[in-house]
């Protein structure tokens, strides 16, 4: 059978990657509700 | 005349647009392949430092540019262009972002279409069916057909594409309901479509994702070797100038920097807008469609049934063959297939028809803006070209691929170029005049260098939402503009010497396309600019 499993290198980097994604979103979102609530 | 320009209704709402005209088909198609094939995991070193580096800067100056245009009554690069340079050929170089996305949008909403037949053709279960075999041609080969048929490949003629009436007609529907969605205006039109089909976008995508990661092959593999096969690093990869200029090219592509669609929509923005806050969210969840949703349904799904020398045989073959050859196939052996493939086939139409629109707004808002044409009479205009310029790339066997190479990817880089150094380097020279004055050409260079990016970083910091890092003042004013500049230098050196000779008739017929567009765009221009301020202006 050919396989090529996720390795812990590749964990690693599909993590960082995921999380700076996932940081991105959720620090901007945050600050786009924190401003229309300061807004309000 | 001055005309009331059309404001977005929610903020929201006018994110989501401008995400979902970055969101398409290449996040879910182009960067799965992109990343395979530059050393998986490795590749998104490069990626991540593009996206900073490239990304969010260009981002950046185009939000900035259409919200000074809007602020003065236009949105495009045209007038944009024109205020900011004062000179007379400065609204002949911001034509490019009218045309650029004004000829993409002719063969994008053709293969928009395509999408769409194959979700019909999914609901209806009407897709080639054929039982996993050994050898991966002879199992593609029904698919490769079934595509073919679609396009009108299987004439025999070298020159022309013979589609049938069916592709036609979902054709003229997807495009007929890409100027009704444009007709309805920004807030009740482009807002509403956005705020509709993001959420389905993401839960069609979950869903796909899911249904991927809980596939196993008939010997065994499972999402474990596809995610496998794009994360594992291969370090040796990062050597490679080109695994570099691959990760800078997917986040132009992926960002839609460059088309002139983002200005286009920041002109749309109310007064005392944020752009720096907004274009940081747009480009996050563009990244979230791309890395964490696109990098796991296509490309994982491939591996686990054709392996990983499969994948690269079929990507090799081009980003297309990925989702409308492999996934088919895989959707053809499994349960509730049918239902799978229109998910994802109707996802690939929703991320299509959003950029779709986007691109197509820039002409819009050139004939309301610079002409004074009402909404309805803009649309007709615009309906009229493309109905007819799409018949190039319907009927034209190389014509999609010649439009693609010469607008939607090399005009795009020097647009942006433009872009950047419109922003960062000549905004500011009005309030150095007095620096300026009696000095060597030399010296108002070094000036101009040393100190216009300070004028640019206050435009774009205007009623912030965020404070933005100051490394960012740098990163925009030397290294993006460096980076546009080595990326055009290499394209120059490997790949424009293959690419100027076309190797059809057809690829000549493209290319007098193109530059008949010019030209109409150069004489509109013109006319527009004598009609508002004399002759001599022009």
């Amino acid at each position: 059978m050919e396989g090529h499993l996720l390795n812990s290198y590749g964990a690693l980097f599909m993590a960082v990657s995921w999380g700076i994604v996932l940081t991105l979103n959720i620090y901007s979102f945050y600050k786009i509700l924190y401003n229309n609530k300061k807004n309000k | 005349m001055v005309h009331k320009r059309e404001q977005w209704g929610t903020r929201i709402g006018l994110i989501l647009a401008v995400a979902g005209n970055a969101i398409g088909l290449g996040n879910f198609l182009r960067f799965p392949v992109q990343a395979a094939d530059n050393g998986g995991g490795a590749f998104m070193i490069p990626y991540m430092i593009s996206f900073i580096l490239l990304g969010i800067p260009l981002i950046w100056v185009e939000w900035a540019l259409g919200r000074y245009g809007g602020e003065r009554g236009h949105g495009t690069a045209v007038a944009v262009f024109d205020l900011i340079w004062r000179h007379p050929l400065a609204k002949y170089i911001g034509i490019f972002g009218v045309l650029i996305p004004l000829v993409v949008v002719v063969y994008y909403t053709y293969i928009e279409s395509w999408t769409l037949i194959y979700s019909f053709f999914h609901l209806i279960n009407e897709v080639p069916s054929t039982p996993l075999t050994a050898d991966i041609k002879d199992y593609l080969k029904p698919f490769n057909d079934f595509l073919g048929g679609i396009i009108g490949a299987s004439s025999g003629s070298d020159i022309f594409f013979t589609p049938p009436l069916e592709t036609y007609l979902f054709f003229l529907v997807t495009l007929l309901l890409n100027l009704y969605i444009i007709y309805r205006g920004v807030s009740a039109g482009i807002e509403k479509v956005a705020k509709f089909a993001m959420p389905l976008i993401f839960i069609m995508a979950i869903i796909l994702v899911i249904r991927v990661f809980t596939l196993t092959s008939p010997d065994g593999r499972n999402f474990l070797d596809g995610l496998g096969f794009l994360w594992n690093p291969d370090f040796s990869a990062l050597k490679d100038p080109k695994v570099w200029l691959a990760a800078a090219g997917q986040i132009f592509f992926t960002l839609s920097i460059g088309f002139g669609a983002i200005l286009t929509y920041a002109s749309y923005l109310k007064p005392k807008s944020d752009v720096a806050l907004n274009g940081l969210a747009s480009a996050s969840v563009n990244e979230f469609a791309e890395v964490i949703l696109g990098g796991s349904i296509a490309i994982t799904a491939s591996v686990i049934f054709f392996g990983i020398a499969g994948t690269q045989y079929i990507a090799s073959e081009g980003a297309f063959n990925l989702g409308f050859m492999a996934l088919p196939a895989i959707f053809a052996n499994i349960p509730y297939g049918a239902f799978f493939g229109f998910l994802w086939f109707l996802l690939l139409f929703f991320a299509g028809i959003t950029s779709s629109i986007a691109l197509m707004q820039p002409a819009m808002a050139f004939l309301e803006d610079e002409f004074g044409l009402s909404r309805d009479r803009a649309v007709k205009y615009l309906g009229a070209f493309l109905f007819v310029s799409s018949h190039i790339p319907i009927f034209l066997k190389g014509a999609l691929d010649e439009l693609d190479f010469w607008v939607g990817t090399f005009a795009l880089v020097i647009f942006a170029l433009f872009e950047v150094i419109t922003f960062v380097w000549i905004l500011g020279i009005p309030q150095l005049s007095e620096k300026l004055q009696e000095k060597s050409l030399l010296s108002k260079i070094f000036i101009v260098l040393k100190h216009s990016p300070e004028y640019a970083w206050k435009e774009l910091n205007r009623y912030a939402d965020i404070k933005i890092p100051r490394i960012f003042y740098y990163i925009l004013s030397y290294i993006a503009p460096l980076f546009l500049i080595v990326i055009l230098l290499w394209w120059f050196v490997t790949t424009l010497p293959a690419k100027f000779i076309p190797e059809h008739i057809n690829g000549w017929i493209a290319r007098l396309f193109i530059l008949f567009v010019f030209i109409l765009g150069v004489v509109l221009v013109k006319k527009s600019w004598e009609r508002k301020y004399g002759r001599t202006s022009s």
